[in-house]
């Protein structure tokens, strides 16, 4: 363990990314309710104008036109746009995909069986005759079979299963996705409320070849372009604690990343393990013109793993990601919360977070012992050359953490702004700690992550 | 031109160019979409009743038919008829 603050080169001076636009949490929503409400209510209006349906018939036309629309709004959600990465937050819009995923799931099935159900009703065969009519027509096999994968991705997905699956194995199952989505595309532009109707259909596929240009963009060519023009390759593997390293990396003109102490990248590190996956890591340090840091603990098989990364790999950061950065701040006056590993972005943040003469800034750091501490000597070091102040809170005890603890802590707890990053269980109890102390909730900027 | 700018306008030029691919392909894709729903519903069956010789009535027109007057076709060089002609 070293007592230097961050590295040779110094921090970097570039604030963030200027003029960057960014969509926000209501907007997005905004124009995600107004488009589910356009896409569901345009079966209606043609039933109403058509020939009669069956209740069941009308449900299936309804349920099909969203399921397609929510699948839009789903890679839209992971497509790692800066906009809405900045906006919203990575956190939230993992949380919205998996929500808006539910909803999909559910709503293609309900329009399969639907739409059979219907098809049965008005041709007076059973169930199963009916089903095997339906998938003789055209395009619907290529369509059943999308919908077949997206269940086997979905059912991955569901809790159980996950903690059952290593990551990787989970990652490859979810880009099933894709291919089903490909899959049902000619199904979607063949259907009865898009047929008839040129502009629709030209619209429909329009939405569905941006969308698809918006993930080739920022999942497949800024990441390598930025490989190309960063080149970063790692140069050191330094032991922080018990089965927790901190890796540096090395790269040129990463000062055009714009990246911010608080924010992540994915990192791809080009191994014959680890080159199929991008983990997400928070930056430990503050970047510099030259270096990027980030610290991993020994989670789960890919994060034990990189314990042992070889001096020299090549790397592949997708990023920066994250809105929990300085420029949410608010206040004069700072606290800092971490519990455990979550102190990799307090701690660069508690080194770069602009503090001007009379403010004040609090790290609080949660540890069960003093052994699980990182960074001890770093922490100590900034906040003497800050002027800052750092807490160690030791043992099991979370009294310190409560409504009452805080308080005595930093009074003006009211007053200032909060940034948090620990497990959930630690955070979702000073979440609760910090609202009976009385702290506004837009005063807390936090990104929860559960990997 | 500084390397910023020069990064900026490359940049757009490759959104320039995905962008215009995406919309050549949405558009070629919603073009060649079909006319026709292979997945139509079939329409409400209706119960018709036999054809039944008594109950098939003789259709009087409501108005006299009147019989139509050949159009004549128009002479080389000459003029058409005309209403008052007749």
């Amino acid at each position: 363990m070293t007592d230097t603050i961050g590295h040779a080169a110094p921090p970097m001076v570039q604030g963030p990314r200027t003029g960057a636009r960014v969509i926000d949490r209501s907007t997005a929503l905004t124009a995600l309710w107004f488009g589910a409400l356009v896409v569901g209510t345009w079966p209606l209006v043609l039933a109403a104008a058509g020939p009669q349906l069956p209740l069941v018939g009308m449900v299936a036309h309804v349920a099909g036109m969203l399921a397609g629309y929510g699948v839009l709004v789903l890679l839209v959600l992971m497509a790692r746009s800066p906009a809405l990465e900045r906006g919203i937050g990575a956190d939230v819009l993992a949380r919205w995909h998996s929500l808006a995923g539910r909803w999909v799931v559910t709503l293609v099935l309900v329009h399969a069986v639907g739409a059979i159900a219907a098809w049965a009703e008005l041709t007076g065969v059973g169930f199963l005759l009916g089903s095997w009519q339906v998938l003789g027509m055209p395009a619907m096999p290529a369509a059943a079979a999308g919908t077949v994968l997206m269940l086997i991705a979905a059912a991955a997905s569901v809790r159980a299963a996950r903690k059952k699956l290593k990551h990787e194995t989970w990652h490859a199952l979810h880009l099933l996705m894709y291919l089903s989505v490909a899959l049902g595309f000619a199904h979607m532009l063949a259907g009865p409320d898009l047929v008839g109707h040129r502009v629709l259909q030209i619209g429909w596929a329009l939405a569905y070849t941006y969308v698809a240009a918006l993930l080739l963009q920022h999942r497949v060519l800024t990441p390598l372009r930025q490989a190309a023009r960063h080149r970063l390759r790692v140069v050191e593997v330094r032991e922080e604690g018990p089965g927790v390293v901190s890796i540096l990396v090395e790269g040129h003109h990463l000062h055009e990343l714009h990246a911010e102490p608080g924010q992540f990248f994915r990192w791809r590190f080009l191994t014959p393990d680890h080159w199929g996956n991008a983990h997400p890591f928070s930056l430990s340090a503050a970047p510099t013109a030259t270096t990027l840091r980030l610290t991993v603990k020994a989670l789960g098989d890919g994060s034990r793993n990189l314990q042992a990364l070889p001096v020299g790999t090549w790397v592949i950061a997708e990023g920066p990601f994250g809105a929990v950065t300085s420029a949410r701040r608010t206040h004069r006056n700072v606290l800092l919360i971490a519990g455990g590993v979550g102190i990799t972005p307090m701690r660069a943040l508690f080194e770069a977070l602009p503090l001007a003469p009379g403010e004040d800034l609090l790290l609080l750091y949660r540890a069960r012992t003093p052994d699980e501490l990182l960074f001890r000597h770093e922490l100590d070091a900034i906040a003497a050359q800050r002027g800052a102040r750092v807490g160690y809170l030791l043992g099991p005890d979370r009294e310190p953490l409560s409504a009452g603890g805080l308080r005595r802590m930093v009074p003006d707890i009211a007053e200032r702004d909060v940034y948090m990053c620990g497990s959930p269980g630690l955070t979702d109890a000073v979440r609760r700690s910090l609202r009976e102390a009385g702290l506004p909730p837009e005063q807390l900027h936090e990104e929860r992550f559960a990997f | 031109m500084s390397g910023r700018h020069a990064g900026l306008s490359t940049t757009g030029r490759r959104s320039f160019a995905l962008l215009s691919g995406a919309t050549v392909l949405g558009l070629w894709f919603g073009l060649r979409a079909p006319d026709v729903t292979p997945v139509a519903l079939p329409p409400a069956a209706v119960q018709v009743q036999p054809a039944d010789q008594a109950s098939v009535a003789p259709v009087v027109p409501v108005t006299p038919v009147v019989p139509v007057t050949p159009i004549v076709p128009r002479q080389a060089g000459g003029r058409g008829p005309r209403g008052g002609d007749r």
